[in-house]
């Protein structure tokens, strides 16, 4: 029985022929990661979120925001995407506060003509 | 002397080949597990097969479980789990402040995930990454450390007995073996079930466990 699942599992999102078939298979509808298209089991979806998960990570690098450095080990990965997520969230939590619609909405209450 | 340390270093190059072919082994079952939501494999000549657990299986489980959760009330030998925190509490063993150290612990490690994560983005020197890192690598220790503790101590109360009686009961009703064309249940009984050999259990348990989650019911 394998003890350590997770290692094997985030060894096997990381690979280069998973992350290869996982960006293919969001385009092209008829390459598939598993033999069943549905009714994933708990162990594939663990899988898909680690393929999503290293595929930000390598995205990242290519683009220049981080070295390669990020990938010597889990904690580097794992700590830097807390970083990222938390970013994010803070940067949408700002653009809601200050989104377009919500300043339509106040400017027209505020500039609503009184009632005659 | 020169023997002897000769030998203890094919020892420690056995340990090496070997641990490094139980890696691959390994990763070639996890591999195995993630391409299906079945599992098919053979022991001494019969072809045993196991499936995600339909609706239908679930519910039966958790009607299982449910009924196992009463009888146990029912009796005075077993404890819940606030009983037994209350006599663990009686010999000054306090599980409420060892969960609140494990929070704390979380919440600290978190907040230098959290610092070694903008470290990494802004590029910084690694000897300076390795050092957060190795805090962040003990404070996971200690979490696992008293996590374990915990755990152990509150092995025996209802909640947990349920648990584990519930993940033996989807193994008995997920278990299937090859008859012909046909796949058939392995156990027809709870008493064939339990008089099984233990291997085989074990190894049906451990596929049950990673298709249909760890703390889904």
């Amino acid at each position: 029985m394998v003890v350590d699942t997770i290692k094997y599992i985030r060894q096997l999102a990381k690979d280069s022929k998973y992350q290869t078939l996982f960006s293919l298979g969001k385009d092209l509808h008829n390459i598939n990661l598993f033999e069943n298209n549905l009714d994933f089991t708990d162990i594939q979806l663990t899988f898909l979120r680690y393929l999503n998960f290293y595929s930000t990570i390598y995205l990242d690098i290519a683009l220049g925001d981080i070295d390669e450095i990020v990938l010597k080990n889990d904690i580097y990965t794992d700590s830097y995407m807390m970083w990222k997520n938390k970013k994010d969230k803070l940067k949408q939590q700002q653009t809601e506060f200050k989104s377009p619609i919500d300043n339509v909405q106040r400017s027209q209450w505020i500039f609503k003509s009184p009632k005659k | 002397m020169a023997e002897e340390i000769k030998d203890l270093q094919k020892e420690q190059e056995i340990n090496e080949v070997q641990k490094k072919i139980n890696e691959v082994l390994n990763l070639g079952e996890i591999e195995d597990l993630i391409k299906s939501n079945e599992k098919i494999f053979e022991v001494n000549n019969i072809t045993y097969r196991v499936r995600k657990p339909t609706f239908k299986q679930r519910q039966e489980a958790y009607k299982k479980r449910v009924e196992k959760f009463t009888e146990l009330l029912q009796n005075d030998k077993y404890v819940l789990e606030s009983d037994l925190k209350t006599s663990y509490l009686k010999r000054n063993i306090d599980i409420d402040a060892m969960t609140r150290s494990i929070q704390n612990k979380m919440n600290n490690r978190d907040s230098l995930m959290l610092k070694l994560g903008e470290m990494i983005k802004n590029k910084v020197a690694e000897n300076e990454l390795e050092t957060v890192k190795n805090e962040v690598q003990a404070l996971n220790e200690e979490i696992q450390r008293l996590s374990i503790q915990k755990t152990n101590l509150l092995e025996f109360c209802i909640e947990n007995q349920v648990a584990i009686y519930t993940y033996s009961y989807l193994t008995f009703l997920l278990a299937e073996k090859k008859e012909g064309d046909n796949w058939v249940r392995v156990w027809n009984t709870w008493e064939e079930f339990e008089n099984e050999k233990e291997g085989l259990i074990n190894r049906f348990s451990y596929y049950v466990t990673m298709m249909s989650g760890w703390e889904e019911m």
